[in-house]
């Protein structure tokens, strides 16, 4: 750039084109971090299961299956999320008041049991 | 079809049913871009975490039905990050406002170039944010995020004229308040040369 930059302190250009250019120049954003992103993807998650929680235990499992397939969760946090969640993903078949709450204990047991492996997922990929 | 190289639309229709490789790829193309966008509107780190994991969060409840409406979908994303941002600022508007925390003053030894550009990048900052709601949403979108004028009027959901004249009016104010600004930093910093 020709004319003032944001390093010299001096005015600001005239010119509409200088100006823009300047402006750019002057700030930055920070970048999305990754602890960010994995909280984005683990609300993708958390999403995913509610609509296959509808379609009763089978959907749900199904969905569990794929999240420890794509993550490295602990084997026994993940039974145990995959047992809470098949618990509430029967009862939604038969009583979805009273499944609700329960849905919400699993996907945050789930989270729970999935979080380092999302982390580390993240860092792999 | 390697996911790189998958439309936007094609991979929202995957995440949407769920498919982890489909989201990730969603992520990796588009956070950096809407964060930098809500860190424009927001002027603050956490707020713009928030706001754009609130985008995304709503693009995942939304990805089995959305379907491209003559919009593309990344238009689409930005428009739903500049409605949060803006649900946020007008909540902020309401509520007391909060001190602001101190600045940290950094001790470390620095080249002066490097502080007469942090002095300028928030001078920058704090005139970009009181800009008038609309007109800082043009400047953000157009000089920061250089989209065209096309596409933020359609995320704008206004005229590519009404655009035009949004930064035209942005511009010159931001001009006039840089300039008062940059004079009295420089003529502060003259004085300070002289009585050291």
């Amino acid at each position: 750039m020709n004319g003032p930059t944001p390093e010299d302190g001096r005015a600001t250009p005239d010119d509409d084109a200088a100006f823009d250019a300047w402006l750019r120049a002057a700030t930055s954003a920070p970048a999305a971090s990754d602890a960010l992103k994995a909280r984005i993807l683990n609300a993708h998650a958390r999403t995913a299961l509610r609509p296959a929680a509808r379609d009763g235990l089978f959907g749900g499992l199904r969905a569990i299956g794929a999240r420890l397939a794509a993550t490295r969760a602990a084997p026994a946090g993940a039974l145990a999320a995959l047992g809470v969640f098949g618990f509430a993903a029967g009862l939604s078949v038969n009583a979805p008041a009273a499944a609700d709450p329960a849905l919400a204990y699993a996907e945050d047991a789930i989270d729970a049991a999935f979080n380092d492996g999302e982390a580390e997922w993240w860092a792999v990929n | 079809m390697p996911v790189e190289d998958e439309t936007d639309e094609s991979l929202v229709a995957r995440a949407g049913r769920g498919d982890r490789l489909a989201a990730s790829a969603l992520v990796v193309r588009h956070t950096d871009k809407i964060m930098a966008a809500c860190y424009r509107m927001l002027g603050e780190r956490a707020a713009a975490e928030d706001a754009c994991q609130e985008t995304f969060l709503r693009l995942w409840k939304n990805a089995a039905r959305w379907r491209p409406k003559g919009a593309k979908f990344e238009t689409w994303l930005y428009r739903v990050a500049m409605n949060v941002c803006l649900d946020r600022l007008r909540r902020r508007g309401r509520e007391a406002p909060e001190e602001a925390a101190p600045e940290q003053i950094d001790d470390a030894p620095s080249a002066e170039a490097d502080l007469i550009r942090e002095e300028t990048r928030r001078r920058v900052d704090a005139a970009v944010a009181a800009l008038p709601e609309r007109q800082r949403l043009a400047v953000t979108l157009c000089h920061f995020q250089e989209l065209s004028n096309i596409e933020a009027a359609e995320i704008l959901n206004a005229s590519v004229e009404a655009v035009e004249s949004l930064l035209a009016r942005a511009r010159r104010t931001l001009k006039a308040r840089l300039a008062e600004t940059m004079d009295r930093g420089a003529s502060d910093r003259g004085s300070m040369e002289r009585s050291a």
